[in-house]
């Protein structure tokens, strides 16, 4: 089948995927003296020339608007101009599919650090509540691990990735070992005395960013960028805090521009490597390796799995129970904006900080659910303060005010007294929400795409509903009024888009019974023992904790795993 | 052939080491310049000098004119800061129209409709209007903008809504002239507000680094005693 060999080197290990899970796992495995190659969909990062930290929108004659206006026209880059994704909701010539009746956006990012170039650093560990959260409630799977398991590994991500935080021994939330956080700033003290007031309790926010400095990494410098990628890695991203030391040590083979479709397996059906098209000359590469850790990003993983297809695994690789690509679960997203008026005469300061919200409330209702009506939680990011005004910052002012030295005044006026909170909550996994193989379509690597199915529950709606109740309640108990929604989109405006808040995860799901889930708890195909998926595809739930840190854990988890069973014989 | 890595990336290092070392020469809490040759945000330069180079591409010498009053009518100069073409206003209008036929049609199409409402009301152009008149013009424009808005509002639909039912948006004598105005106002307002001259406007304090994070007292007390929390 291969066409033409990369070369006759034999790999302990392939990974496909130079993202959180991928970027972990090729740091942790090439310590452990593992010979490696690491593909990658997309192309080599170079942070001086991708990431636009420290420019200004007036550097670019197009403003940030984009060449030909196109942020005006709905097809700018996503997040803005100044972001440093390499990706988006459509990639041209990789489409996917979507069912009727359903909604659905996949953000795909290919390039070395992949969506860690850009993220948010929200870092929030899973809780014992969380990962057995159906013995409390009856919804969903527990997950097959207990957080004492867990826990060292948080320990050791965080450790090295670097997490600000302040030890509050909340359930919901686990204290962990962190960096110094920076102190609030003004609009985030005034959402922690408003949570005073309403029994929601505003801690110091957790972000993979380090306030001293680590590893060679200097200290954060405080240019609130982080979303742009971060020049001196003081926010983590994996392309630069574990890939690029990985390649230092010369067990890491990385071959970019590499579209992985497929693991192969040897005649008695075990995976014996990866074929990979060079999106370059559109050849098939077979690259051989004892083991495969399959770290695509979820939805790509399922892709690769489903899309193994040998006479051994008739349904895709690691697919015997039929769960692979089922248990698609995204974030519940909700967001209102808020106008306080006696921010109005603020003295300007910078309000940059480390690059968002300095506080978080992580959720508080645990014991309430029963009395709530709906079953899983949230938490509350929030924004505000003087922030650098970009392409379409003013165009709702524009229109309040008309024109003229009045609107002008009245902008001025405004600039700084507006305040958005956003929740992020639990989805419980249900049998409409999914993806599968499309028979009938392929991208031009002539691979299967994907096609997706989802539906948001009760349980959902119910939470952004009272999202939304809570966030009028803080904006007026701060003496603010409510303004709008924050990033509307549609779901009718009440939820978000599925798939938008970009933490797709749980396509192929650990479990404690292979009739059930596809991985046991190491993350380790219970089909072939050499096949691993270290990405979010392994979630037996998601909860309202942003995916990544619990990405770096389990990947480091596996790996020690393997290495370990690699020297002992047992893969 | 796929480009195979296998070194670690060396300006990474250069760059961590510029910021790193600027801020560890600092004190605590110092603004700082930015690293040597990257732009630094705060600088309220006017942009004169990097507009003296620009050569119009799309627009008339008259469109042009046009484009430049009409922005300076949506944003003025005051003693506080320039105005909207002094701010390059007119220059990214031209650039972004010069780059697509759609946006150019709206403004070549919307140019001629005002001159030729205005011809019908006084006899002239836009430009050669008196000022009572230019604004009489833009106060419709504003007053049936509102009206659009509401109608579409009164239709269940918001901000959105403007683009799944862009016939109920479109009615009216003055709607192509509304159209112009909003095209223009929200360029203008994007290039003032992205320029040194806007952020001189706001008082934007951003765009330093810092060896360490802190909030003014100032603030703190300014706020707290006017919040409900005081």
């Amino acid at each position: 089948m291969p066409q033409n060999n990369a070369s006759s080197e034999q790999f302990d290990a392939v990974i496909v995927g130079a993202g959180a899970g991928g970027g972990t796992a090729v740091r942790v495995l090439a310590d452990h003296g593992m010979k490696l190659c690491l593909i990658e969909a997309g192309p080599m990062l170079d942070p001086t020339k991708e990431f636009k930290e420290h420019k200004s929108y007036a550097d670019y004659p197009h403003r940030g608007v984009e060449d030909g206006g196109k942020r005006y026209f709905g097809t700018g880059k996503p997040y803005g101009f100044m972001t440093t994704t390499s990706g988006g909701w459509t990639l041209p010539g990789e489409p996917y599919t979507v069912g009727d009746d359903s909604q659905f956006k996949w953000f795909r990012s290919r390039i070395v650090g992949g969506r860690t170039n850009h993220y948010g650093r929200m870092s929030f560990r899973f809780s014992q509540l969380d990962l057995k959260a159906r013995d409390r409630d009856g919804l969903g799977d527990n997950w097959p691990i207990d957080y004492s398991e867990l826990s060292p590994y948080y320990d050791k991500a965080e450790k090295f990735i670097g997490v600000t935080g302040t030890v509050e021994g909340i359930a919901s939330a686990p204290d962990g070992i962190f960096e110094t956080p920076p102190p609030p700033q003004v609009h985030a003290m005034l959402a922690r005395e408003t949570g005073k007031k309403l029994d929601i309790p505003f801690i110091a926010n957790r972000r993979a960013v380090i306030t001293s400095n680590k590893n060679g990494r200097a200290a954060c410098h405080y240019c609130g960028e982080c979303g742009r990628g971060c020049l001196t890695a003081s926010a983590y991203s994996a392309s630069q805090v574990d890939i690029f030391p990985a390649l230092e040590t010369g067990r890491v083979t990385l071959i970019t521009d590499a579209m992985a479709r497929e693991v192969t397996v040897d005649s008695s059906g075990k995976p014996d490597g990866v074929i990979y098209i060079d999106r370059e000359t559109r050849r098939e590469v077979k690259i051989s390796a004892k083991a495969v850790i399959l770290a695509a990003s979820s939805c790509e993983s399922a892709r690769i799995l489903l899309n193994s297809k040998s006479r051994y695994h008739p349904n895709g690789l690691g697919n015997s129970s039929g769960q692979v690509g089922r248990n698609l679960m995204d974030t519940v997203g909700f967001g209102l904006q808020g106008y306080v008026p006696y921010l109005e005469g603020m003295p300007h300061y910078d309000t940059s900080g480390f690059g968002s919200t300095h506080l978080y409330a992580p959720w508080w209702g645990w014991n309430d659910h029963e009395k709530l009506g709906f079953p899983r939680g949230y938490h509350i990011e929030f924004g505000g303060g003087f922030r650098l005004p970009g392409p379409g910052s003013f165009h709702g002012a524009a229109q309040r005010h008309g024109y003229g030295a009045k609107m002008k005044q009245r902008i001025r006026e405004e600039y700084g007294a507006g305040v958005g909170f956003a929740g992020r909550g639990e989805m419980i996994a249900n049998d409409m929400s999914y993806c599968e193989l499309d028979s009938d379509v392929v991208d031009q690597w002539g691979i299967p795409v994907l096609k997706f199915h989802f539906k948001w529950a009760d349980h959902e709606w119910k939470q952004a509903r009272h999202m939304e109740r809570t966030f009028t309640e803080l904006i007026e108990t701060m003496g603010g009024r409510v303004v709008g929604l924050r990033n509307a989109e549609r779901e009718a405006d009440g939820i978000s888009v599925p798939g938008s808040i970009i933490h797709e995860v749980g396509v192929a799901r650990m479990g404690e019974r292979a009739e059930t889930s596809v991985l046991n708890g190491f993350c380790q195909s219970w089909d072939a023992e050499n096949l691993f998926v270290v990405d979010g595809a392994s979630f037996v739930s998601n909860p309202d904790k942003n995916p990544t840190l619990t990405i770096n854990a389990l990947s480091w988890r596996a790996s020690d795993y393997l290495a370990e069973e690699m020297r002992k014989g047992n893969v | 052939m796929s480009s195979l890595v296998r070194l670690g990336n060396p300006s990474r290092r250069d760059a961590l080491r510029s910021i790193g070392l600027a801020v560890a020469v600092a004190g605590i809490g110092t603004p700082i310049e930015r690293a040597a040759g990257q732009q630094v945000h705060e600088q309220a330069t006017e942009m004169k000098g990097a507009l003296g180079g620009y050569r119009r591409q799309e627009l008339t010498a008259h469109e042009w004119d046009t484009i430049a009053r009409l922005a300076t009518l949506i944003l003025p100069a005051d003693d506080v800061s320039g105005s909207a073409v002094d701010a390059g206003a007119v220059e990214f209008i031209d650039l972004l129209c010069h780059s697509n036929e759609d946006l150019a049609h709206v403004f070549h199409g919307g140019l001629a409709w005002l001159d030729a409402e205005m011809r019908q009301r006084g006899g002239t152009t836009f430009v050669a209007s008196d000022l009572e008149s230019q604004t009489a013009v833009l106060d419709e424009f504003v007053v049936e903008e509102a009206k659009q808005a509401s109608r579409i509002q009164a239709a269940g639909g918001g901000e959105y809504a403007r683009f799944r039912d862009y016939q109920a948006w479109d009615q009216g004598d003055l709607g192509p002239g509304v159209e112009l105005f909003r095209w223009v106002r929200k360029m203008s307002v994007d290039a003032f507000y992205t320029s040194p001259v806007g952020l001189k406007d706001l008082d934007y304090r951003g765009g330093h680094v810092y060896s360490e994070y802190v909030v003014p007292e100032e603030v703190i007390d300014y706020v707290m005693k006017r919040s409900p929390f005081a």
